[in-house]
């Protein structure tokens, strides 16, 4: 009964026994068409299918909040996503938000507030912070504390990744 | 090595596809069940030893899925997520409980995703069942799991009339109880509406009366203009399921309240006051019907003892709001 590797590598062995069908989806304005198991979540599908590693995958259960991509626009988690459900979608990583190359305001507010450390949680505090930053002109403090408490950073303690979502706001003022 | 039998997404773009891919998994006896925001689905489906079988999306329903307030009642289709409920200032102003633990639930993403039906018909949840295969591997399969025996109530047997004490973590669902919702479920056999207080079963496998084939398609709220509250004891902000959750409203005659997260279904109760009792000792004796109404077990961080006090407080807290 006692299992030789850990629950996601046994997770993996599930899928493969899944049906493979073609799935086909739209990240950062990219089609990528793969052969994969029907019931493969997104999270998996962008990190091994398209080799976009930027995405995360933490916990692999909607817990740490690390796999967060953007879904026509609102943060979701990839991990507790089936890639197949989101066909329709235009979906974003980390990878897509820059424009020719450049970082946006939020990436080079977190690099100058010293508001990555490890990095693991960064590419989801990013996304989340455009995500808010996209639908608020001015977020409170409140909303911005919201917008951080999806995702797990072991590092910072949290207060410098608040600072530069703040220092982004301040500049649009 | 797990015995997975090939499974699928299936993603039919209507009720009729729907139906006519239900009943070709029927006949094929093919285990299957629905999926809507998926955030509850898709970690059963990972943590699970029982293979879980196909799922079926219930995506087309996005289309149809909206806000209503009439005059007398509120519709709210299924597959409404918990951040449209959470934002509407509409249903804010109609009915502000509803939005407000919607808000309660998950985490933004998570918000983002997860459905009004999906958190109604959340599964129950325990800590022998809800963690990883490889820590599972190191105890017997429980009934949820497709074995023979409970490993948190020690002699239960599978044919008891409560097989598994799982407990109902549906953070929505006492508010609605509160409010007398009601509930639209759809099949190939039609339409019926039940009562949000008759749909749950004590049973964490049974869980409610929904038939297998069986859809929710909307929520109706009738506008009783009744002041619900609503608290949740966890250990983060965020993130963190209801060790317990009490909604209630407050009335001339008493108070009426429902729970969950702390049994293995959400309680419902109306409490009308006897005259000539003092205040304090009718709320005693209600506090004391609520806390015996079912027995409370050590599947959650908190231990049980801490639990019920704490319902007793948040019962006293919410009705003197
Ligand atoms: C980290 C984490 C934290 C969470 N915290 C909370 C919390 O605090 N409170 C809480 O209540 N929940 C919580 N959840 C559970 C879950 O996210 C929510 O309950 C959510 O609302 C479920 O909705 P969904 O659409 O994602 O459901 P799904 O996963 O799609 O479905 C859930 C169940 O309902 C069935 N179903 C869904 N819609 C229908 C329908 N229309 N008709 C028939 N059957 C249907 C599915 O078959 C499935 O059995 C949490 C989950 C995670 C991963
Ligand atoms: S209560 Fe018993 S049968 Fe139910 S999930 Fe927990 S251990 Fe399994
Ligand atoms: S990997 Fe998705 S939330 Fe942790
Ligand atoms: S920087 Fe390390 S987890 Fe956030």
């Amino acid at each position: 009964m006692v299992g030789k590797a850990a629950g996601n590598w046994r997770f993996k062995d599930k899928v493969l026994n899944d049906l493979v069908e073609v799935v086909t989806l739209n990240i950062n304005s990219v089609s990528y068409s793969r052969a994969v198991s029907s019931l493969m979540t997104l999270s998996h599908f962008i990190r091994e299918e398209c080799d976009l590693t930027g995405t995360k995958i933490g916990c692999d259960r909607g817990e740490c909040g690390c796999c967060s991509v953007l879904v026509d626009g609102k943060p979701i988690l990839a991990c507790l996503v089936l890639a197949k459900f989101v066909q329709d979608a235009e979906i974003t990583t980390i990878e897509g938000i820059s424009v020719d190359g450049q970082l946006t305001p939020i990436q080079e507010s977190m690099v100058e507030n010293g508001a990555i450390q490890c990095g693991f949680c960064t590419p989801s505090m990013v996304l989340n912070a455009t995500h808010l930053l996209n639908t608020h002109k001015a977020p409170s403090k409140n909303q911005i504390k919201k917008c951080v408490s999806g995702t797990i950073c072991r590092c910072t303690g949290y207060t410098k990744i608040e600072k530069a979502i703040e220092k982004v706001v301040e500049g649009r003022e | 090595m797990m015995n997975h039998s090939k499974t699928k997404l299936f993603m039919p773009g209507n009720f009729e596809e729907m139906t006519s891919t239900v009943k070709y998994l029927e006949k094929k006896g093919e285990k299957f069940q629905f999926i809507a925001g998926g955030s509850d689905v898709v970690p059963r489906m990972k943590d699970s030893k029982k293979n879980q079988g196909h799922m079926v999306s219930l995506k087309f329903l996005k289309k149809t899925s909206s806000i209503t307030i009439k005059e007398d009642e509120i519709h709210l289709g299924s597959f409404l997520s918990l951040d449209q409920i959470a934002s509407d200032s509409a249903l804010k102003e109609a009915c502000p409980i509803i939005g407000k633990v919607a808000s309660m639930v998950g985490s933004p993403q998570i918000r983002n995703q997860a459905t009004l039906g999906g958190n109604i018909l959340v599964d129950n949840r325990c800590v022998f069942f809800n963690q990883s295969v490889f820590n599972k591997d190191f105890h017997h399969n429980c009934f949820k799991d497709g074995g023979s025996q409970c490993i948190l109530v020690k002699g239960a047997k599978a044919n008891d009339a409560i097989s598994c004490r799982a407990r109902s973590v549906s953070d929505l669902t006492p508010a609605l109880l509160v409010l007398d919702a009601k509930l639209v479920v759809k099949s190939i056999r039609g339409e019926r509406t039940i009562s949000a207080r008759e749909f749950f079963k004590e049973d964490g496998i049974a869980k409610n009366n929904l038939e297998t084939d069986e859809v929710l398609i909307s929520v109706i709220i009738p506008r009783l203009h009744k002041s619900v509250h609503y608290k949740k004891l966890t250990v983060r902000k965020t993130l963190d399921f209801p060790s317990l959750g009490v909604a209630l409203a407050k009335n001339e005659q008493g108070f009426e309240v429902a729970v969950c997260g702390i049994f293995s279904m959400p309680m419902y109760f109306n409490f009308v006051f006897a005259g000539g009792k003092s205040l304090s000792s009718s709320m005693e004796e209600s506090i004391k019907n609520v806390t015996s109404a079912a027995p409370v077990f050590k599947q959650d961080f908190f231990p049980p003892k801490y639990r019920k006090e704490m319902l007793g407080v948040y019962i006293k807290e919410l009705f003197e709001r």
